[in-house]
């Protein structure tokens, strides 16, 4: 048996391993999403607790106005929610811009905290600690500063949230509000409702196990206290709080009748950069974190930090090498003799890859379709090798940050103003 | 060298592997020599390089018979002269062959010349033809050159042209059995059989004549012998009864007798009568026999075999590991059953995927493979191997080590071949067993050109298998068996020789005699974790096609359910509005849009 040989297996296994894995977390999501869409999500509650609602900005005067907008439209009780946004070191108009929204809502629970470089200007974690002493809600809701959140999104977090002590945080789905600005972003909403929803309800269906999204998330404001706020070394706060809240003994709940709608990157260099940023996060709690797996003490987390090093070293490994024997064997430079090595095997692959991703499609309104169909398989061949790139990307920058000591600093996604291809794109559709 | 030839034929006569080098500069520099071509365009061939290039005199090696083809042949010839030269080594014949200009200067060392479709040549070959055909026999394949030849011989009335390009070309292989095709020639000639066409009563000018060509309503011969000139007008040996016919008569010039005079009269040597006979053998071969197919299918063919009295020849893979293991036990004692049973073995060529063969790891791996078999009593007698493995130095090497080969029609397509000078394999001796010619003769041999293998493979199908037996046992080529040759090879640990009936392997006296065996109940296969893994996920391939079948089909239930549930949950109700209409106006801006499409605006987006 050569290495090849020994590679491929290895491969193999590791692929249909979590081929499986994904079916099984599929099968779950999809039996939880169907359960909750035969209800309508609500527990109403006799009072309503106090919500701070927090928005971390960086630069976001494009996208600011709509955000704080759609924070306002919220059917939760006006008096019971405040909305602090933090303009955190920002170098455009977005003080401005939030000035005027504050004074045309003179009647709001509207705050603004504008930072400069010294107290801001390191990170979403700082912005967010910089603003839990002035919240005064016994919840905190997040939302990132280019969300629109449907009008129910916060009542139906805080509902599910105060209808179970256990409850330590709920999280909404996310959804792609500019998926057709381009194929990136077309492929950018499957993902997201692929991976991040249908496998996040399994996830919830089977272990109770869910990681906070980094936005539309409710959480007690005693858990945060607990911990001693958000830890600004973490770039992906979101998952690291998400262990922090298992180890000390809640659960985190998935709500997808929660929706926000969030920009994603239009262009490869800016989603490239966001998501070498969020692996770099990921690594960082994972290689953190990853001595819970062997704490017997830890609960569920262990699983998640378990789910986590699969996703990061198995499948990274595994694709590499699968890569690797392709172009090679292509090129004529390696063979791989294995009993068993088929092309069926590789068919069977892709088969199973697509009607696994069509099912969130076909959850979805307007999401299933032969287009996505096709789309997924592209996706497949193209989007999903670029991951192999942004974790290899993230785990040299991680090694070059540990040696050089860099401090943590905001890596801002580049916003896109949507209103000018929308206004074209509906003009067209009207004429039609 | 023929100046008046194409810039493609120019190119053709430099070796690949010059122009594979000479490309690329060529391209990199190709724009340099753009802008340079508005000062001094000089042409890439001049009478200068020709110079230089025909200043390099190729020496022929030493053979039986000399073959020329056309100057700059393009690679349809060459692949053409390949036929002609692998029959010649079927035919145990050392053969020399070059382009007309290598040849040049060297014709009168070679009683026996061949000119293959020869259409560009240097004038001065004319000459030293006539030479040789003072001594020796000249066999024209093709018609330019014959023209010339006889032109410059000042025996114009030795042909008639038909010119035509299409014909139909009949020829008989035996007495019963005419066959018949479309070929394409150009120019055609056919040497004349009387002295003048009127003349029907006097007496033949042709030694010799063969089947028949018919062009338009012009009939002449497929090949024709007059004194020491033998001459067969088409060429196109991508035509199966064409390359049979051309065989067929090539193997009979090259039995016959020389002349013993110089005249040019009518020669009793080369009449029909005089060539000596001879006949040759087909083989039926069981093709690609792998060790762990089932042995049972195989067995039955065996017995089939067997029951008709049929002799056989079984190709078996090469093994090189596992030799014991109880599959490869079972494979091997219907292999010795056959044995006993008049049926040989001979070992198939091995699979691989290399541009240059590994000769020392070939021949290792071949001496486990041979070794694997004699430890169960098989004794393999030659080796299979594509046909191109002739025209490969390292292949040559590896199949030195045999004396019986059977080759096939199949090509080795990770093989680079050189055409070279000559049939260097020649000289190893072996004992050859050439594909059967024909596709459309139904894989029949026909003919008794020399000896031939018909392929068959073992498909359990006993009716296909007894009606391909029925027709081979009428064809008027004897069924034979590899037991009444000769055979020997040798590994780098083994030996192994049959002669007179007596079977010496590694110098001990072996027998064929069939001994059932026993086997183990519970073989232990001492594999690693490695190799246990690989081993399930050859047998799991089935399991994981079944499973992946059954979630496939959930996930299609799931799809159908989730699109029924959701055809009422996304019906926008009256009153309810449409998400991009809502996200438009958390600007807080006029929605000018929503004012021009009225409010009949269209709702295509999730419901909130």
């Amino acid at each position: 048996m050569s290495l090849a040989d020994c590679l491929s297996l290895f491969a193999i296994i590791s692929i249909w391993s979590l081929m499986f894995l994904n079916i099984f977390l599929s099968i779950g999501g999809f039996i939880y999403m169907m359960k909750v869409n035969r209800t309508d999500g609500h527990i109403p509650l006799k009072e309503y607790p106090m919500v701070s609602v927090l928005v971390p900005a960086h630069n976001e005067s494009i996208v600011i106005r709509k955000t704080v907008m759609a924070l306002l439209n919220f059917d939760y009780p006006q008096d019971k929610y405040e909305i602090i946004v933090i303009n955190d070191n920002s170098s455009d108009d977005s003080a401005q811009v939030l000035k005027r929204i504050q004074e045309r809502h003179p009647d709001r629970r509207l705050a603004v905290i504008n930072t400069d470089n010294i107290l801001g200007g390191k990170g979403k974690s700082n912005a967010l600690n910089i603003a839990l002493p002035v919240a005064t809600g016994s919840v905190i809701a997040i939302y990132d500063a280019d969300n629109t959140p449907a009008p129910n999104a916060l009542r139906l977090l805080v509902e599910n949230l105060m209808a179970d002590d256990k409850l330590g945080a709920v999280i909404g789905k996310f959804r792609t509000r500019n998926r057709n600005a381009s194929i990136l972003t077309r492929f950018v909403n499957i993902e997201t409702l692929a991976y991040q929803c249908m496998n996040q309800a399994g996830r919830f269906y089977y272990f109770k196990l869910c990681t906070i999204p980094g936005t539309n998330f409710v959480i007690r404001r005693s858990i945060i206290n607990e911990m001693g706020g958000w830890d600004t070394k973490a770039l992906s706060e979101d998952t690291e709080i998400s262990f922090r809240i298992y180890r000390m003994g809640y659960y985190i709940k998935f709500m997808p009748l929660a929706v926000t709608w969030e920009q994603e990157p239009q262009k490869l260099k800016q989603w490239f950069k966001q998501r070498t940023r969020w692996a770099k996060g990921n690594i960082y709690v994972l290689l953190k974190n990853f001595k819970y797996v062997f704490d017997k003490t830890a609960g569920p987390m262990r699983m998640d930090v378990l789910y986590y090093a699969l996703v990061y070293v198995l499948m990274l490994t595994s694709l590499i090498c699968s890569d690797a024997i392709f172009l090679l064997g292509v090129l004529g430079l390696c063979y791989v003799t294995l009993g068993g090595f088929s092309t069926t095997l590789w068919v069977m692959a892709v088969i199973l890859f697509v009607l696994n991703v069509l099912i969130t499609m076909a959850v979805e309104k307007n999401e299933f379709s032969l287009e996505s169909a096709l789309l997924i398989m592209l996706m497949l061949f193209t989007y999903s090798k670029l991951w192999v790139a942004v974790v290899v990307n993230a785990a040299i920058l991680s090694i070059q940050d540990s040696v050089f000591h860099k401090e943590m600093v905001w890596d801002k996604t580049e916003r896109f103003d949507e209103s000018v291809g929308k206004v074209k794109g509906k003009q067209k559709r009207h004429a039609n | 060298m023929n100046f008046n030839m194409t810039f493609k034929q120019f190119l053709n006569m430099i070796p690949k592997a010059l122009l594979r080098l000479i490309l690329p500069v060529f391209l990199l520099l190709a724009p340099g020599i753009t802008a340079y071509a508005g000062e001094d365009v000089r042409p890439l061939y001049s009478a200068d390089n020709a110079d230089a290039v025909s200043g390099e005199i190729t020496v022929l090696p030493e053979g039986d018979i000399l073959l020329i083809y056309s100057d700059g042949a393009d690679a349809a010839t060459l692949a053409s002269v390949r036929r002609l030269i692998e029959s010649l080594t079927f035919l145990n014949i050392g053969v020399v062959y070059g382009e007309a200009s290598d040849c040049l200067g060297q014709l009168e060392r070679f009683d026996d010349v061949i000119c293959y479709r020869v259409e560009q040549y240097p004038q001065e070959i004319l000459a030293e033809l006539l030479a040789v055909e003072q001594k020796g026999r000249l066999l024209f394949i093709g018609n330019n050159l014959l023209r010339d030849f006889l032109i410059a011989a000042e025996r114009s009335g030795w042909f008639r042209d038909i010119g035509g390009t299409v014909g139909k070309c009949i020829y008989s292989f035996n007495a019963f059995i005419q066959k018949q095709s479309l070929v394409e020639e150009k120019n055609i000639i056919f040497l004349t059989n009387r002295y003048s066409g009127f003349d029907t009563d006097g007496p033949d000018l042709l030694d010799y004549t063969s089947g028949s060509v018919m062009v338009g309503r012009q009939e002449g011969y497929f090949c024709a012998t007059r004194s020491r000139v033998t001459h067969i007008p088409v060429t196109d040996m991508n035509t199966d009864l064409v390359r049979a016919a051309l065989n067929a008569e090539l193997s009979r010039w090259c039995r016959s007798s020389r002349p013993v005079d110089a005249s040019h009269q009518a020669n009793p040597v080369y009449s029909n009568e005089t060539v000596s006979r001879k006949t040759y053998s087909q083989y039926i071969v069981l093709d690609e026999i792998y060790p762990f197919q089932n042995p049972e299918e195989l067995l039955v063919t065996v017995e089939e075999l067997v029951k008709r009295n049929t002799p056989f020849v079984l190709s078996v893979m090469p093994m090189y590991q596992h030799g014991e293991y109880p599959a490869m036990k079972r494979f091997c004692e219907v292999l010795r059953y056959a044995q006993s049973q008049g049926g040989t073995v001979v070992l198939h060529g091995p699979i691989h995927q290399m541009s240059k063969l590994d000769v020392e790891l070939i021949n290792e791996y071949l001496g486990l493979a041979i070794g694997n078999y004699l430890a169960e009593g098989v004794y393999p007698m030659g080796i299979l191997v594509p046909r191109n493995w002739m025209f490969n130095p390292e292949g040559m090497e590896i199949l030195s080590r045999f004396h019986t080969i059977l080759v096939t029609e199949e090509e080795d397509p990770y093989l680079q071949t050189e055409l070279g000078h000559s049939n260097l394999i020649f000289q190893d001796g072996h004992q050859w067993i050439a594909p059967v010619a024909g596709g459309d003769m139904e894989e029949i041999s026909e003919f008794n050109a020399f000896e031939s293998a018909v392929y068959l493979k073992v498909t359990g199908d006993m009716e296909e298998l007894a009606q391909k037996l029925e027709v081979l046992r009428t064809s008027y080529v004897p069924i034979g068996s590899l037991w009444d040759k000769e055979h020997s090879l040798w590994t780098d640990r083994d030996t192994i020789t049959y002669q007179n009936d007596v079977l010496l392997v590694n110098r001990q006296r072996t027998e064929l005699n069939f001994v059932p065996e026993d086997y183990e109940e519970e073989f232990e296969y001492r594999r690693n974790m490695l190799q246990r893994f690989s081993k399930d996920l050859t047998e799991e391939n089935q399991t994981l096609l079944t499973v992946v079948l059954g979630v496939s089909s959930l996930f299609l239930i799931f799809i159908f359910l989730a699109r029924r549930n959701n055809k009422n949950r996304f019906l926008i109700k009256h009153g309810e509005t449409n998400v991009e209409d809502y996200l438009d106006n958390l600007t807080g801006e006029p929605d000018k849009l929503k004012e021009e499409a009225g409010s009949d605006a269209v709702r295509d987006s999730e419901q909130i």
